[in-house]
């Protein structure tokens, strides 16, 4: 039977226009398929969660990226990439793989630079009225007290020593030190602290590159956002409540940092030393040096799961750091304690990881590696794993778009199974940071966010025309294909009104 | 090469092209060694992004040798720093890393080329 021209999409590729190498065919309204017979050495075919028009913006750069994870050894069924999709190293960011831990590799290309990239949504009592009053005011003071940019000193004044056992014990250890609740950890994914960690796999030098980062923002395209959740964008309320969004126009707060230098050292150490190892002494070969790569069960591959765990456990470190810090913001601006404020954590996702789960595969429970590169783990229902206060709405999954177009709270499902519970992590660029320079004049945009009654503070200002919410793809539209594939499902959509941005 | 690769990344750190403020004190030697060319010159910008982060200070290349050896390529760098702002750091864009991805290291008619693409 000839298929419908509107379910088949080709893409271009150098010298091979409109070829059967080029050929993806949806499979489902929002899953796009590239057979495993497409590519020599592809071991699993590639699916692709995106609607018509996310697929046809998608760079083809992505499809051959997600077609080379699928070569590699131990990949078990399928290569996924999420639906904002969008070029990356190795592995294109939104890239999930799973792999066999026995006959399987691990690679630090499959997790990102950034090791535990991740948001954080903290709610308030407050409600937008009681915000505005003091907008600017709390963005300086934000702005102020939270370490932002390029080369800035973290919150603590730490030891080696205290920052190894930050690496042993993540956003734990900052509550045991009184920068938090038990509660914070609870509603933190993990709990706030990988057990596998191990310092000893961790260099000095990326010690060395890290202690002073323990509390900072960084840069690029990471941000904290004062948002509020209007009731029209409230579009499941049950979940909503249960979930702690319970008050109309209630003020949230959104906060988007990683492992900063200490995880970038981890990921480039390990990286250059798979380089060594890989072909000499493992005979893999890759079709990309980004997806350098070791069989997980080897000295190197367990090395490095046990140092990527410490540099996850350092961005939930830096991320409790911060909170603690926000939360001395508002009770200062306020004359109220921040637990008065009802600043509650809601939850804390990480988007750049790899991780040993249990999954059912054709009818059995295996233990799999689940690489998961700029997408968000979405336990559904009643899943292992999840504190109890999530057991019957599935696991909190936030979305962060861009300062001017809004971000989302949905919740994992059941149908995510087939994607090993994974949905997107944000919106995904559609253009890169130089072009966006030439595409967007900042004093334009400047007036145009304040005339939306954004209120926006950044070390540079060129990071406001990089970060544009022109930029990046439809964030409604990426959730919306997340949704439509099964992925996860919408509980409330929140809107900016202030932003800080290093 | 090296030395324009080195300052590159300088300018997306500072966002300036100019020379910034020496500290006498943040002076350092470096040497480095690797099989491939293309890949000492990935360790050598990443120490760039080591100093910013564990010294605070954005460093310039005063000198470099670049030589080939018997077991590939080594290297010897005199730099100097500039401390960064305590109160607003170095100004520009963070390099979270230097990647391999599109890596090419090359000689041409008039000199050394290489295309190094930074993760920002």
């Amino acid at each position: 039977m000839q298929a419908d021209p509107a379910d088949v999409w080709y893409y271009r590729r150098k010298g091979a226009d409109m070829s059967a190498s080029g050929l993806l065919r949806r499979v489902d309204s929002a899953v796009w398929e590239l057979p495993a017979d497409s590519r020599p050495g592809m071991r699993v075919p590639v699916r692709v969660y995106a609607s018509t028009s996310l697929i046809e913006s998608m760079e083809e750069t992505v499809i051959d990226q997600a077609a080379n994870v699928a070569c590699l050894p131990g990949i078990v069924g399928y290569s996924f990439c999420m639906p904002d999709g969008h070029r990356g190293y190795g592995f294109p960011i939104g890239g999930v793989a799973a792999f066999d831990p026995e006959q399987g590799v691990i690679s630090p290309g499959g997790i990102g630079f950034d090791i535990n990239c991740g948001m954080r949504l903290i709610a308030t009592s407050l409600t937008e009225p009681q915000v505005r009053e003091v907008l600017h005011e709390l963005i300086d003071r934000l702005f102020q007290a939270i370490p932002a940019g390029v080369g800035r000193s973290g919150l603590l004044t730490i030891a080696p020593d205290q920052f190894r056992e930050i690496l042993r014990e993540g956003a734990r250890w900052c509550i045991r030190h009184g920068y938090g609740t038990e509660e914070d950890a609870e509603r933190t994914e993990d709990g706030g602290a990988l057990a596998g960690a191990d310092p000893q796999a961790v260099s000095d030098r990326a010690v060395e590159r890290g202690l002073n980062q323990v509390g900072t923002l960084g840069s690029g395209n990471h941000y904290l956002e004062i948002q509020v959740a209007r009731p029209e964008n409230v579009l499941d309320a049950r979940t909503a409540e249960i979930l702690g969004i319970d008050i109309p126009h209630q003020v949230v707060l959104m906060l988007h940092t990683g492992s900063r230098g200490f995880g970038h050292e981890v990921a480039s150490e390990y990286l250059r030393s798979f380089l060594d190892v890989m072909n000499s002494k493992y005979q893999l070969g890759v079709k990309d040096r980004e997806l350098a790569c070791a069989p997980f069960s080897s000295p190197e591959g367990q090395q490095y799961f046990a140092a990527m765990q410490c540099a996850m456990n350092m961005a939930f470190a830096n991320r409790q750091m911060i909170m603690h810090r926000i939360r001395e913001v508002f009770s200062e601006v306020f004359h109220r304690d921040p637990f008065d404020l009802g600043m509650r954590q809601v939850y804390d996702v990480t988007h750049n990881t790899a991780k040993l789960e249990e999954h059912l595969v054709e009818g059995q429970s295996r233990t799999l590696l689940v690489h998961r590169k700029g997408a968000t783990r979405a336990f559904a229902p009643g899943m292992p794993g999840l504190p109890e206060r999530f057991r019957d709405v599935g696991q909190p999954v936030i979305i962060g778009g861009s300062m001017e177009t809004g971000s989302y709270l949905l919740t994992g499902c059941a149908e995510g199974a087939a994607t090993f519970y994974t949905t997107a992590h944000g919106s995904g660029r559609v253009m890169g940071r130089r072009q966006a320079q030439r595409t967007f004049h900042v004093s334009q945009l400047q007036r145009e966010l304040a005339e939306r009654g954004i209120h926006v503070r950044a070390v540079s200002k060129k990071v406001l025309a990089e970060e544009a919410g022109g930029a990046y793809k439809d964030i409604d539209e990426v959730v919306n294909a997340a949704e439509r594939g099964g992925l996860s499902r919408k509980v409330a959509r929140l809107v900016p009104i202030g932003n800080i941005k290093g | 090469m090296f030395q324009d690769a080195w300052e590159a990344i300088r300018e997306v750190l500072t966002d300036t092209a100019g020379d910034l403020p020496v500290d006498p004190e943040l002076q350092r030697n470096l040497r480095l060694d690797d099989a491939e060319l293309d890949l000492l010159l990935v360790r050598f910008l990443q120490e760039a992004l080591f100093l910013k982060d564990s010294r605070r200070a954005i460093y310039r290349v005063d000198r470099i040798a670049v030589r080939q050896t018997a077991d590939g390529w080594n290297l010897d760098a005199r730099l100097s720093g500039c401390s960064v702002d305590p109160g607003g750091g170095a100004g520009g864009s963070d390099v979270k890393a230097v990647t391999v991805d599109q890596l090419c290291v090359k000689q041409s008619e008039t000199g050394w080329e290489a295309t190094v693409v930074l993760d920002l």
